[in-house]
């Protein structure tokens, strides 16, 4: 029973729903329709741009070219500039690095000059000398003319160079070195050499003194 | 394509889309809204429908994709929890007698049985024009109507019980 009941309602129900419909008639469609074909028109583009708009576009796209070739061509030129730049400021440095290497040169003469001024006098000329006349007394005849045979050096020029300029560069006693002061005047250096010996003289006499108190000591 | 042979062949199916939006929609101005701009598609095309073989089946295929479309939409705006409180408001507001309840359950049913048991009961498709609206297999038609029916006849059940039960307090 309660099913048929059901059923029935169901059925009724969906009747009731098959019956319910839309309130719209053909005309206010085609109406509507008439409305959209309407608007259409108006919201269409136009393919393409205006003149003033193309017009505009062609311009700045000029303008952006002729600003890109400008900037290539500046940077171009710049890469020049620095390029000079580059080579000049090389060239500087080979001056200055030449004229340093000169200074140290200098150096090397001042060093050379004390040497020759020295007492010891460590030329080789002296001491090769010396040692051929002492190996000319020891060694035989037939060493000695193995020993007479000049060794063969590679040559060095800037050695060759070097020792030149050593021979060439005239000694200067302007100064002389004390106790390692530079002393320039000559009264000054009397005066230290005096007051140097003074001390000397005081410190002899006192280690006589002393050593005579000690002979004395022994004697007793 | 003329104005009448488009009334007559096109036009005449926007009961039955009407209808058709209304279960997926609720809402009876936002199915009119569906229907309108079908209508409005249909007509742009107008010349290319004389093509269509079945014309009632592409009018419904095309109110459910649009429905669905619609939801889905609905569905990002208003997020989903408010989109269920917004159904249960209407489903409340149209639950004052028997046959808004009855239509109340049958809108409660999942997307595919809801469409089937609409289609069947209510618009006399048959199993192969639904399968064709629906894109779904006979059988699976077949098994979503009978247990979409089975469904709401169980909720009409319940409901005459409860209601005998008021009549008997009384």
């Amino acid at each position: 029973m309660k099913k048929d009941t059901t059923d029935d309602q169901y059925k009724e129900i969906t009747q009731e729903l098959k019956k319910e419909k839309m309130n719209w008639d053909f005309e206010d469609f085609l109406e509507k329709t008439k409305q959209e074909e309407k608007i259409i028109p108006l919201v269409q583009k136009t393919k393409g741009g205006s003149f003033p708009k193309t017009f505009w576009m062609a311009a700045s796209v000029i303008l952006l070219v002729s600003v890109g070739i400008f900037h290539n061509y500046e940077t171009k030129k710049s890469v020049k500039e620095q390029d000079h730049l580059v080579q000049n400021e090389i060239l500087k440095q080979k001056d200055t690095f030449q004229q340093e290497t000169q200074l140290a040169v200098n150096q090397i003469d001042d060093s050379l000059k004390i040497k020759s001024d020295s007492i010891l006098a460590d030329s080789t000329s002296t001491v090769d000398q010396n040692e051929t006349d002492i190996m000319n007394q020891i060694l035989p005849k037939r060493g000695r003319i193995r020993r007479d045979s000049k060794p063969r050096y590679a040559k060095n020029s800037n050695a060759v160079d070097n020792s030149s300029k050593a021979k060439d560069s005239d000694y200067q006693s302007n100064y002389v070195i004390i106790n390692g002061q530079k002393i320039e005047s000559e009264q000054e250096a009397i005066d230290l050499t005096k007051y140097s010996f003074r001390i000397l003289s005081e410190n002899v006499s006192k280690t006589v003194a002393s050593t005579e108190a000690l002979n004395l000591n022994n004697d007793y | 394509m003329t104005h009448e042979i488009f009334k007559n062949t096109v036009f005449c199916l926007k009961d039955e889309m009407y209808r058709f939006a209304k279960r997926f929609v609720i809402s009876s101005d936002e199915a009119e809204d569906v229907v309108q701009d079908l209508m409005m598609k249909f007509w742009q095309k107008k010349e290319e429908l004389a093509a269509f073989g079945n014309l009632k089946s592409y009018a419904m295929k095309s109110v459910k994709n649009e429905c669905l479309n619609r939801l889905k939409h609905e569905d990002v705006k208003m997020g989903f929890a408010d989109f269920q409180k917004h159904r249960s408001e209407i489903h409340e507001f149209e639950s004052n007698n028997m046959k808004d309840q009855i239509i109340g359950f049958i809108n409660a049913l999942p997307e595919k049985q809801k469409a089937v048991i609409h289609l069947k009961d209510v618009e006399d498709f048959d199993v192969v024009e639904i399968g064709e609206i629906l894109e779904m297999e006979q059988n699976a038609v077949r098994a979503n109507l009978m247990r979409a029916r089975q469904k709401v006849k169980e909720q009409i059940l319940k409901l005459m019980d409860f209601e005998n039960k008021m009549i008997e307090n009384l």
